[in-house]
């Protein structure tokens, strides 16, 4: 278990981190999500003790990580991928962790195989890697002394599409175990897929967090619903006669309701539906929301598009 | 031996900063001290394998020298000066890493330990300790090759036999403490509270 306590982090008059508080359980993935430079990484930093927090203070298992004996069997971390040195091959990196961390020679090629790095690759040097052997390697690297706790900043960066596939099974399944997984992001689709808990950070603030539904229930109140039917005239017909707003959407109809409502409109008018979905501004609209008065550009004109998250 | 081989002493402690793996050292060991410390062991050891190197080709030239000249062989060492030869390749070894520790960046640190350690002593203190007789005094407690020098051979700077009294312990002592106690203590305290990127 992590647990963030009014953690700030100041360099001079500028905070980059500002009284943030956060838990993030056990058996569960906590998606800490933001845009860039809101926080994530320096958060994440204090969490392993490389930045010194100006206040507050963050615990994993209830002590601090200076305070872990051998802190690399307890907590994994991959902060950067790239940080690590250039002239090693893969295997090299693993085996001085490995060692540092009292672990057999063994757990090393454990680890390649599991994030499936080959025995020519792992003989590579570490500056012929590419991005995503790189991240590979990280995730060996924070898996090499069997933690309880996984720290992730931006594991996906360089995966290609089947890579983030692996990884979110790794770390489902990491979680279900029981272990406490912690990763970054500043894509939504990639950690709404696997996150059972959203952390949602602006400008080293919390705007919001909680499971997605319940954040979408924070939304901006009114639901709106797409329903398309074989017989949209006379559904928009119920629907304005019960009182909702409805308007002409592609194909459908954008509804003001819940898509409950729309379905017993449907029902008690007797037309069948071909397509019912809550049209209420995606997860994505909200990010957006939640961290355009934050982000680094302003979003001029995002209007809520209904992509409900990019299925990936 | 101890102008080029301290560039390792330095090279431990800069390389893991430039390649930013200390990212991943302090996160195994967030005692960062103990890592450093681990750190001096090594570059401790090196220092004393590169004496006994300097020791056996030392033995081995005497011996090749007798042999071929036909001079008669001559063993002569006296215990104090040795042991001062060792502490003076330690404290410029100790020097390098010290100023490693205060700069963490690898051109600094070795340009740093050049200046200190061979480009001042021949440009300048050597100049001002021939041509002006107050050098002679000052300069024992500000170069630490001058200061070792008298404990190291028997004679001064100049090579004129010295006798050694306590002022020259004295002197030594300083400057060690100058280079490497001070530079170590601020790089340390750097080190201890830097944040790791």
């Amino acid at each position: 278990m992590i647990t963030v306590d009014r953690l700030t982090v100041s360099y001079g008059s500028f905070t980059a981190v500002d009284d943030v508080s956060f838990v993030a359980q056990p058996g569960r993935v906590t998606g800490f999500l933001g845009p860039n430079g809101a926080g994530k990484s320096t958060t994440m930093r204090v969490m392993v003790g490389l930045t010194p927090p100006t206040s507050g203070q963050v615990t994993i298992g209830g002590l601090r990580y200076h305070d872990i004996p051998n802190p690399g069997r307890h907590v994994g971390s991959l902060l950067d991928a790239s940080a690590q040195h250039a002239g090693r091959t893969g295997r090299e990196i693993l085996t001085i962790g490995a060692q540092t961390m009292g672990l057999p020679k063994s757990r090393v090629d454990e680890m390649l195989a599991l994030v499936g790095l080959t025995d020519a690759e792992a003989k590579r040097r570490l500056r012929n890697y590419s991005l995503g052997m790189k991240q590979r390697l990280g995730i060996a690297h924070a898996l090499l002394g069997d933690p309880s706790v996984l720290i992730l900043d931006e594991p996906a960066n360089g995966l290609d599409p089947a890579g983030i596939r692996w990884m979110r099974g790794l770390l489902k399944g990491y979680a279900d175990r029981g272990g406490t997984v912690l990763l970054s992001s500043h894509l939504l689709h990639e950690v709404e897929q696997i996150a059972d808990e959203m952390i949602l950070i602006g400008h080293g603030r919390i705007v919001a967090q909680g499971d997605k539904k319940s954040l979408l229930a924070h939304g901006d109140g009114a639901a709106t619903t797409l329903v398309t039917s074989l017989d949209n005239a006379a559904l928009g017909a119920a629907l304005t006669g019960g009182g909702h707003a409805v308007e002409p959407l592609g194909e459908g109809l954008k509804v003001q309701a819940t898509p409950e409502e729309v379905g017993r409109a449907a029902l008690a008018a007797g037309v069948v539906l071909t397509d019912l979905r809550s049209g209420g501004a995606g997860l994505e609209d909200l990010f957006l929301e939640l961290t355009s008065a934050t982000a680094r550009e302003a979003v001029p004109g995002v209007t809520p598009t209904p992509t409900g998250g990019i299925p990936a | 031996m101890s102008i080029l081989v301290p560039v390792f002493g330095i090279l431990v402690v800069t390389s893991e900063w430039s390649q930013r793996n200390a990212l991943t050292t302090f996160t195994l060991e967030p005692h960062r001290l103990r890592v450093m410390g681990a750190k001096l062991v090594a570059v401790s050891a090196l220092a004393v394998a590169t004496i006994l190197l300097a020791f056996v080709l030392g033995a081995l030239t005497n011996l090749l020298c007798a042999a071929v000249t036909g001079n008669p062989l001559v063993w002569e060492l006296d215990g104090s000066q040795l042991l001062w030869t060792v502490i003076a390749q330690l404290a410029f070894f100790a020097m390098g890493y010290a100023l490693a520790c205060l700069l963490l960046n690898t051109p600094g640190a070795i340009a740093l330990f050049y200046v200190v350690a061979l480009v001042l002593p021949l440009v300048v203190w050597g100049p001002l300790y021939f041509i002006f007789d107050w050098a002679k005094d000052v300069l024992p407690w500000i170069d630490i090759n001058t200061a070792l020098t008298p404990l190291m051979a028997g004679t001064d700077f100049a090579g004129d036999a010295v006798v050694v009294e306590t002022i020259n312990y004295l002197q030594a002592g300083w400057t060690i403490v100058l280079w490497v106690g001070i530079p170590v203590t601020l790089g340390l305290w750097r080190i201890s509270r830097a944040e790791v990127k």
